[in-house]
């Protein structure tokens, strides 16, 4: 319909020309079918038929032929088939143009019905197009208000602009140090995220990154089978792209792309895209944010671990050592006394005692600072050094003796810590089991007591303290803790990937 | 016949007050290393009877030591390893009784007597 409404727009003469002649010739075929006048069943069924005609016409090809149709219908019904009936007048020259008049008046009448129709049709399409687009904006910024990960908010954004702009491949990608290029979401084609190496003149992209503004390329010569074949997944070449540039914290972060493998995208397409991207620089600043937040809390801990370390090390290195060695030195001297100086020799016996007492007081302290079989053997040892301390008898099973990231097993060791504290002074426990698992980048902690339950994590109690330790390493803890049924803690720590290695996916 | 025992301990003031002790007790201490190279090289050299080797040697541990000692036996560096700390015996019960040392003296007790009664004891049997 738009298509026919654009066709007569492109010419309007040649469109009022064939309405006006069509005009003429209904009038000329009304004033022709005059002898039907001779039996009322042919005049009813005659003008019933010309109505149809009219009503078809207006439905079919629009006001501008189905008013003049309509004008010179209801003119020549009454002229020739409504008594008193007038003739048309061949002969006299005036009855042309004024006949001429009608059905010129009809087709104005009908191309300014027309016109506005098409506004009206036009401005409704607007509307509609822009809730659509705004909708689409809301949903993506819905997404991205509720934390979703970045690479969900990139699916989304190209998602939705793809429906919008009417793309085939939507692409983002962001730009290297190096002025390299990764592919981090995508619809249409393979749209894993990789590497797509160097941005090749001829595509958007490249155009992007050298002049940081919106690009648009109609023209794909430039670009060979194989670059298309990477960067789209497809050797069939694009045939228009629109890149428009992603900027975060005022540098150029990489770019958004939409791309259509069959005519030119709209016009419109570029400012479209510029609310998108407006968006997507939002999301990826939130979650570098939150990423550096994270990693600055499990810096905070990972750094207080460490200082806790070296005090008990330089605790055991110098005091410890110090007094140690003093002991024996005392002893030595004991030894050497004559044996009539049995007084002092009780006395120094005496002092060497307290020193040792002294000393032993330091180790313990030390050992509350920092564990020292934790460094020494790792989690397993120090999680049954701990079992045996305990009041309560504890079962520890561990099914893997290896050893983890010191900030992990340092955390698990004072959640198993905690944990048992608590079994034994609040709960009334008389059973304890302790398990360790590790699968899929992730170590699960598990303590679990028959005591008294009724726990509560979010009551200032040291759970907390071991939720934050916990959450600072980007970890989980949940506790389940009915009344009368015991308690159980359940912790996951995810293992950071080895430097060099990407993260694991998901 | 003197127990020729060499001392392998990271802390100079330990080890040299250490090996005074000892000597005055009548324990013939070869010498002094402070890291597993050295303690090796010096087993190697001097044939040891026992070495006491410190539990926590910076950055490497002595109960790695301990295993190197001991490796290959019978044909081992030396007969027997004592390990030695400032931390108490419980503190490191487990790690202890699974090494192959004979067993384990806190550094504030370390004599000749109880020296001898550790090797006097069947060997392999963990302390209690």
């Amino acid at each position: 319909m738009g298509a026919r409404v654009r066709s007569w727009k492109a010419y309007p003469v040649a469109a009022a020309a064939a309405a006006f002649a069509t005009g003429a010739a209904a009038f000329a075929g009304m004033a022709v079918a005059v002898p039907v006048r001779g039996s009322t069943v042919l005049v009813v069924l005659w003008c019933v038929l010309c109505a149809c005609a009219v009503g078809l016409a207006a439905w079919r090809f629009g006001p501008l032929f189905g008013v003049p149709l309509a004008i010179v219908a209801a003119l020549a019904i009454d002229s020739f088939y409504i008594a008193p009936y007038r003739s048309f007048d061949s002969q006299n020259w005036v009855n042309y143009p004024v006949t001429a008049m009608y059905i010129a008046i009809g087709v104005l009448v009908g191309a300014i019905l027309d016109v506005t129709r098409l506004r009206a049709t036009t401005s409704e399409a607007a509307r509609s197009k822009l809730a659509e687009e705004q909708a689409a904006l809301r949903r993506v910024a819905t997404l991205i208000a509720a934390g979703g990960p970045p690479e969900e908010v990139f699916a989304a954004v190209a998602a939705e602009m793809r429906n919008l702009v009417g793309a085939d491949v939507t692409r983002i990608i962001s730009r290297e140090p190096g002025g390299t290029a990764t592919l981090v979401g995508g619809t249409g084609t393979d749209d894993r995220p990789r590497p797509l190496g160097r941005a090749e003149p001829g595509l958007a992209t490249a155009e992007v990154f050298r002049t940081g503004r919106t690009a648009r390329i109609d023209d794909d010569s430039g670009v060979s089978s194989e670059v298309a074949t990477r960067w789209l997944g497809t050797p069939a070449p694009f045939r228009s792209a629109v890149a428009s540039p992603v900027t975060v914290a005022g540098e150029l972060w990489g770019t958004i792309v939409a791309i259509s493998l069959h005519g030119p995208l709209p016009q419109e397409t570029e400012r479209r895209m510029s609310e998108f991207t407006e968006l997507l620089a939002i999301a990826i600043a939130n979650a570098s944010s939150r990423a550096e937040l994270a990693a600055s809390r499990a810096r905070v801990v990972v750094a207080g671990d460490q200082a806790r370390r070296r005090f008990e090390r330089n605790l055991h290195d110098g005091v410890q050592q110090r007094l140690v060695s003093l002991a024996l030195r005392l002893r030595r001297i004991e030894r050497r006394l004559p044996g009539e100086q049995s007084e002092l020799r009780a006395s120094l016996s005496e002092t060497v005692q307290e020193l040792n007492e002294a000393t032993d007081e330091v180790r313990q302290v030390a050992q509350g600072i920092h564990p020292a079989i934790l460094t020494q053997g790792g989690l397993a040892p120090a999680l049954r050094t701990l079992a045996l301390r305990s009041s309560v008898p504890v079962e520890v099973v561990m099914e893997r003796e290896e050893r983890l990231p010191e900030p992990i097993e340092v955390a698990a060791y004072y959640v198993a810590a905690e944990a048992l504290t608590n079994a034994a002074k609040h709960a009334g426990a008389s059973r304890v089991w302790v398990t360790v698992e590790r699968h899929d980048g992730l170590v699960r902690l598990c303590v679990r007591d028959d005591g008294a339950g009724g726990a509560n994590p979010s009551a200032g109690s040291g759970l907390t303290g071991i939720r934050d330790r916990v959450e600072a390493l980007g970890g989980s803890l949940s506790v389940r803790s009915p009344r009368a049924e015991g308690t159980e803690l359940d912790v996951g720590l995810p293992i950071p990937p080895a430097p060099g290695q990407p993260p694991a996916s998901g | 016949m003197p127990i020729r025992c060499l001392i392998v301990d990271d802390n100079r003031r330990f080890a040299q007050t250490a090996r005074e002790l000892l000597q005055e007790d009548g324990i013939e201490v070869l010498g002094v290393a402070s890291g597993s190279h050295e303690a090796v090289r010096l087993a190697r050299e001097l044939r040891p009877d026992l070495a006491l080797v410190d539990i926590d040697l910076g950055e490497e541990s002595g109960l790695d030591v301990a295993g190197r000692l001991r490796a290959d036996e019978p044909g081992a560096l030396v007969d027997a390893v004592i390990l030695i700390s400032t931390h108490a015996q419980d503190e490191f019960a487990e790690l202890i009784a699974a090494s192959p040392a004979v067993g384990f003296i806190a550094k504030a007790e370390l004599s000749a007597n109880a020296i001898e009664a550790l090797l006097a004891r069947p060997a392999q049997e963990p302390t209690g």
